[in-house]
């Protein structure tokens, strides 16, 4: 076992076959090493993503026909993820729509950490106000059937990189709340 | 070739989770990046759109696929150096992993592991750290290191990883 950690930190000094039957020894050093490409996931699962500048990227590698359509859709997503409301920086937009008088509770903060990636804290506001930004920020339409929705007040810190879907996970554990995915339209029951 | 509108759809909906999904998997933003592009510029040239309740599976398991490719490329002493799984490594549970674990990994670290060995744990995994720098760093021998975070290891196995049937 220790062979693994010391080829781990020293790669470079191990020929690949080396590095293969270090690590296929046997059972306890491949679950092991297993593990460990786990929890280094985990660990980058972690870290947020920043959204760079896609399309320069992009125009490098392919054809200039395309580029024109993704610089576009590049542009967009950086949007999209940094502005909840027609272009106006997320920061403002969403404290001052929190801020409108309709939500007693204290009004949502939205982080950008030095990454420049985007939490957005929901602070006792009620559900329904939580589910239009997010259905929003997806592009999705609202459907509200629970008439107790905007009643239900929560704490909720969406990490806004993450997929819909996983959002909406996180937002069930919530007693009371059951959200469906249904196509482009956002349920909530 | 689709619509502009339909790509601009997915893109938008997904492309925030796809980047964060190649991240999580090879670790390297560029790398990342290229591979969520790439998926997107096979998709225009496609004739057939995955339908609308499957497009997020689609797009992502497209992005798994990218990530494995290019691990699978890469050079074993590469593998390793990233913390990517090795080619040819027979009798693997990778996939049995439960698909919450990546959460309760860290769960677990920051709610059940003590010192030193948290610390040590988060040098070695977030920090990239040899047994030797962590070892100078703290003060502490390399043996007692390597002990402590093999315990924590096997721990994050015993209470995260695949169960044994």
């Amino acid at each position: 076992m220790r062979k693994l950690f010391d080829m781990l930190d020293n790669p470079g000094q191990y020929t690949d076959d080396e590095i293969r039957r270090i690590i296929d020894s046997d059972s306890e050093t491949r679950d092991m090493y297993e593990t460990m490409v786990m929890i280094k996931r985990s660990s980058r699962n972690r870290s947020r993503v920043v959204p760079q500048a896609s399309h320069r990227k992009w125009q490098a590698k392919h054809v200039a026909a395309l580029v024109g359509l993704v610089s576009t859709l590049a542009v967009a997503a950086v949007v999209v993820t940094r502005s909840l409301h027609g272009g106006e920086p997320a920061e403002v937009a969403a404290v001052m729509e929190m801020n409108d008088g309709q939500h007693t509770g204290t009004a949502d903060t939205i982080r950008t950490d030095t990454t420049g990636v985007v939490t957005v804290t929901f602070d006792n506001i009620p559900l329904t106000a939580i589910a239009h930004d997010i259905a929003k920020f997806y592009n999705m339409s609202l459907v509200v059937r629970n008439d107790r929705a905007d009643s239900l007040r929560f704490y909720f810190v969406w990490y806004k990189e993450q997929p819909l879907g996983k959002v909406v996970e996180s937002l069930n554990r919530f007693e009371s709340v059951n959200m469906i995915i249904d196509n482009d339209r956002l349920i909530v029951e | 070739m689709f619509e502009r509108k339909k790509i601009e759809h997915l893109f938008r909906r997904h492309y925030a989770g796809m980047k964060h999904l190649a991240m999580t998997l090879v670790g390297d933003d560029d790398d990342a990046e290229d591979i969520v592009q790439d998926v997107f510029a096979r998709l225009m040239e496609l004739d057939v759109m995955p339908a609308a309740d499957k497009s997020e599976a689609y797009l992502m398991s497209a992005v798994r696929n990218g990530c494995y490719n290019l691990m699978r490329r890469a050079g074993v002493k590469e593998q390793v150096r990233n913390l990517w799984p090795v080619d040819a490594i027979d009798g693997g549970t990778l996939s049995e992993w439960q698909d919450e674990c990546l959460e309760a990994i860290q769960m677990f670290v920051d709610s059940r592991l003590t010192e030193p060995h948290r610390t040590i744990f988060r040098m070695r995994f977030d920090d990239d750290m040899t047994l030797k720098e962590i070892a100078a760093k703290l003060d502490m021998n390399i043996n007692t290191v390597y002990k402590y975070l093999v315990q924590s290891i096997q721990r994050v196995r015993n209470e995260v990883g695949p169960r044994k049937s």
